[in-house]
């Protein structure tokens, strides 16, 4: 009897301490570790442990294997690059009726055209053929801004490299003139020089006086978190209402200069507000 | 940069590191650095790139180790150990593989430091820039695939086909430069097949299988000991040194294309007995694996240009601590003397080891080997079946491995080297391709 009474005391307690264990919660991450999705994710953490969580980043490789385990609830959430989360390489979807949906935008560094070559110039462009490394899949974003300044698509061509280095390293060798560049565009712009940029010029980034100040084009690259639509949205909305508004956040987005379109935190009638709303 | 105590660790750290991520299957440079991460963060970014540079050198010597006496290749670029050393070892010359490998290391060592020193001395004069153009990498390619099919095996059209099929199996998932997507519409298949799982399915598995039905004596020795001798061959020592200085440099590829290559053009030349062609063979290629590896640091740090996935972390690394290498060449040239140091000790260090496991007698590595051979295996397995959980595709290792294993083991005369290269040469040769026809159209 006192042996049984023992057993169901020793279970109830151990009932009480698995029921008091954080929940995991699964962050699947298809981006290389300590890139921009990682330090998004990782800045989530403190409020979703304050809120009785154990948040974790899995990485796997491809955004299909990525999107594979959200969609199976091996994980909750996950990140996708591009307009509006379309990407091409995934082929997926997002909003009403589709699989996916997003819960935050973060809209990074603008894309800067950049050359460790000093004389680079806009009106190299606008003659003959000029080779442009790109490390991303933007090109949509390049040949608008290209368009915006009036360079033709037949003055230019695009080269896709494999990292900002290896681009830079075809730029020192000789093989394309410039190159597309996201976070290295910054430094480039303080060591060689960037001539256009997809964006209004961050604060903390030298001013390279080529850069066109009457452009009105604006365009960002964006991250997007997106979570499966089977999810209850009673499992996330406040959640990340609070982790949006939570002081880790918003120093990230201080320290980063990112603007973000989250939960609760969306402009009105946007694209992105009407998307993070389906629901 | 002050060579202060910070340095001599940076030193020492990375020379032991290397000799445990060469020793031990299955985790090489690339995931030592990962391992090590959090170590590397609370270096001064100088002596994180010194760390690294021995620890890339030290691999190089004890990687051959396991491939020579287990017969069971830690990396690609230590296939050539795994055969060629292995058969020494089953001969019963273990002891003068593991020596005149360390020598032959030694030699392709300094000569790739001596060439370091002086393209830091001349890095301007040189221009270097220019050996990275895409026509040049090209071209490199291009002879190196010649190489590796004409030197293989003397079935050159088998060769080929072996070698396309391997180009052919890297083509597979999605392609960002030529825009193909070869079953990437299947999860499993999106980001291509690890060339390592080729190898492992290929190569390691029939390998280990040949481990297990090894005939020994009651003793525990091997039955079928030569009494003949061998010698260190200065000459296959030169012809290492020279295709790892003609290689190390080639981005994507590198010293695991030095090793390969090497090992096939020395393949070529015949010697009349078969134990110093496998000497040859073996020397020339760890030569060449050493020589490459060194000359692996010269675009990394005059042009901040990873050529091999372990310089990725390591930029990486010094990226999450707000270091960009780029712009820091002139660093890298006015340390020249503090580089060429650290790599020097390193080198001295991997020489030691080598010659310290000469201690032991041949019987004894026989015996070692036979009776611990199922825990080798295991050691194996386990060590690539956390490659592939960690990698995240654990399905597509499996599949692959099994498939390779079933090849590997029917058609157990071929030499697989053709494919397994073409599978890790495969993206690299695409690349250039790509851009070659996009400059010259």
């Amino acid at each position: 009897m006192k042996i049984t009474k023992i057993t169901v005391a020793l279970c109830a307690a151990m009932g009480t301490v698995a029921a008091m264990a954080a929940e995991p919660f699964v962050y699947v991450n298809d981006w290389p570790a300590g890139g921009l999705a990682d330090q998004m994710m990782t800045a989530t953490f403190p409020e979703l442990r304050r809120n009785g969580f154990d948040p974790s980043i899995e990485y796997v490789k491809g955004c299909k294997s990525a999107l594979d385990r959200v969609r199976k609830g091996q994980g909750h959430f996950t990140m996708n690059s591009g307009k509006y989360g379309l990407d091409s390489e995934c082929g997926i979807t997002v909003g009403e009726g589709t699989e996916f949906r997003i819960v935050s935008e973060v809209q990074s560094t603008p894309l800067m055209l950049c050359s460790t070559d000093n004389t680079i110039s806009l009106d190299q462009l606008k003659s003959g053929k000029t080779f442009i490394g790109m490390t991303g899949p933007d090109h949509e974003i390049v040949d608008s801004l290209l368009a915006s300044v009036g360079i033709d698509r037949s003055n230019y061509e695009t080269v896709i490299y494999r990292g900002t280095n290896a681009a830079l390293a075809a730029i020192k060798a000789g093989d394309i003139k410039m190159g597309v560049f996201g976070v290295a565009g910054p430094r480039l712009a303080a060591q060689g020089k960037c001539i256009l940029s997809t964006g209004p010029n961050r604060s903390d980034v030298p001013r390279s006086n080529d850069i066109n100040p009457d452009s009105n084009f604006v365009e960002y690259s964006s991250k997007f978190m997106l979570i499966s639509v089977g999810t209850p949205s009673k499992e996330y909305v406040d959640l990340f209402t609070r982790v949006f508004e939570s002081s880790e956040w918003q120093e990230y987005l201080a320290k980063t200069k990112f603007m973000h379109y989250g939960l609760g935190q969306s402009i009105p009638g946007t694209e992105t507000e009407k998307l993070i709303n389906a629901r | 940069m002050p060579m202060n105590i910070d340095f001599v660790l940076a030193i020492i750290t990375g020379t032991i590191t290397g000799a445990a991520a060469g020793l031990l299957p299955g985790i090489g440079p690339f995931g030592a650095m990962i391992l090590l991460m959090p170590y590397l963060q609370t270096l001064e970014w100088f002596n994180i790139v010194v760390f690294y540079a021995c620890m890339i050198l030290t691999t190089q010597y004890y990687g051959s180790i396991s491939g020579i006496v287990f017969g069971v290749p830690g990396e690609i670029s230590s296939v050539p150990a795994s055969i060629a050393g292995f058969n020494l070892s089953v001969n019963g010359y273990t002891r003068q593989a593991i020596i005149y490998t360390g020598v032959g290391s030694f030699i392709g060592s300094l000569v790739g430091i001596a060439v370091l020193l002086l393209t830091f001395q001349y890095a301007k004069a040189l221009n270097i820039e220019q050996l990275f153009t895409n026509d040049a990498k090209f071209i490199t390619l291009a002879v190196a695939a010649t190489c590796i099919i004409l030197f293989s095996s003397r079935q050159y059209f088998l060769n080929f086909a072996l070698f396309t099929v391997g180009v052919s199996i890297s083509l597979i998932g999605f392609n960002r430069q030529i825009q193909t997507n070869i079953l990437g519409q299947y999860a499993m298949f999106e980001t291509g097949i690890p060339p390592v799982a080729v190898m492992f399915g290929l190569i390691v598995l029939p390998g280990l299988v040949s481990l297990m039905r090894l005939p020994m004596t009651r003793n525990g020795e091997y039955p079928n000991v030569s009494s003949g001798t061998v010698r260190l061959s200065w000459s296959f020592v030169g012809l290492g040194s020279l295709v790892g200085t003609a290689t190390g440099m080639i981005p994507g590829v590198s010293y695991i294309l030095s090793s390969n290559l090497a090992y096939s053009i020395s393949q070529k030349f015949k010697r009349s007995s078969q134990n110093q062609q496998y000497m040859n063979q073996l020397i020339s290629s760890e030569t060449a694996n050493n020589t490459g590896a060194i000359l692996a640091l010269i675009p990394l740090m005059l042009l901040s240009l990873p050529v091999v996935p372990s310089e990725g972390v390591l930029l990486d690394i010094l990226y999450e601590k707000g270091i960009l290498l780029w712009g820091k060449d002139q660093s890298f040239i006015n340390n020249a003397a503090q580089i060429g140091l650290a790599l020097l000790i390193a080198s001295t260090a991997g020489l030691a080891g080598a010659v310290s496991l000469c201690v032991v007698k041949p019987s004894a590595w026989q015996k070692m080997v036979t009776t611990s051979k199922f825990i080798i295996a295991l050691v194996v397995v386990a060590a690539t079946a956390w490659l592939a959980i960690d990698d995240g595709r654990a399905e597509l290792w499996l599949l692959t491995a099994v498939l390779g294993f079933v090849i590997g083991i029917r058609f157990d005369r071929v030499s697989y080297i053709p494919l397994v290269m073409g599978t890790f040469l495969g993206g690299e040769i695409i690349d250039v391709i790509y851009k070659f026809i996009i400059f010259h159209s």
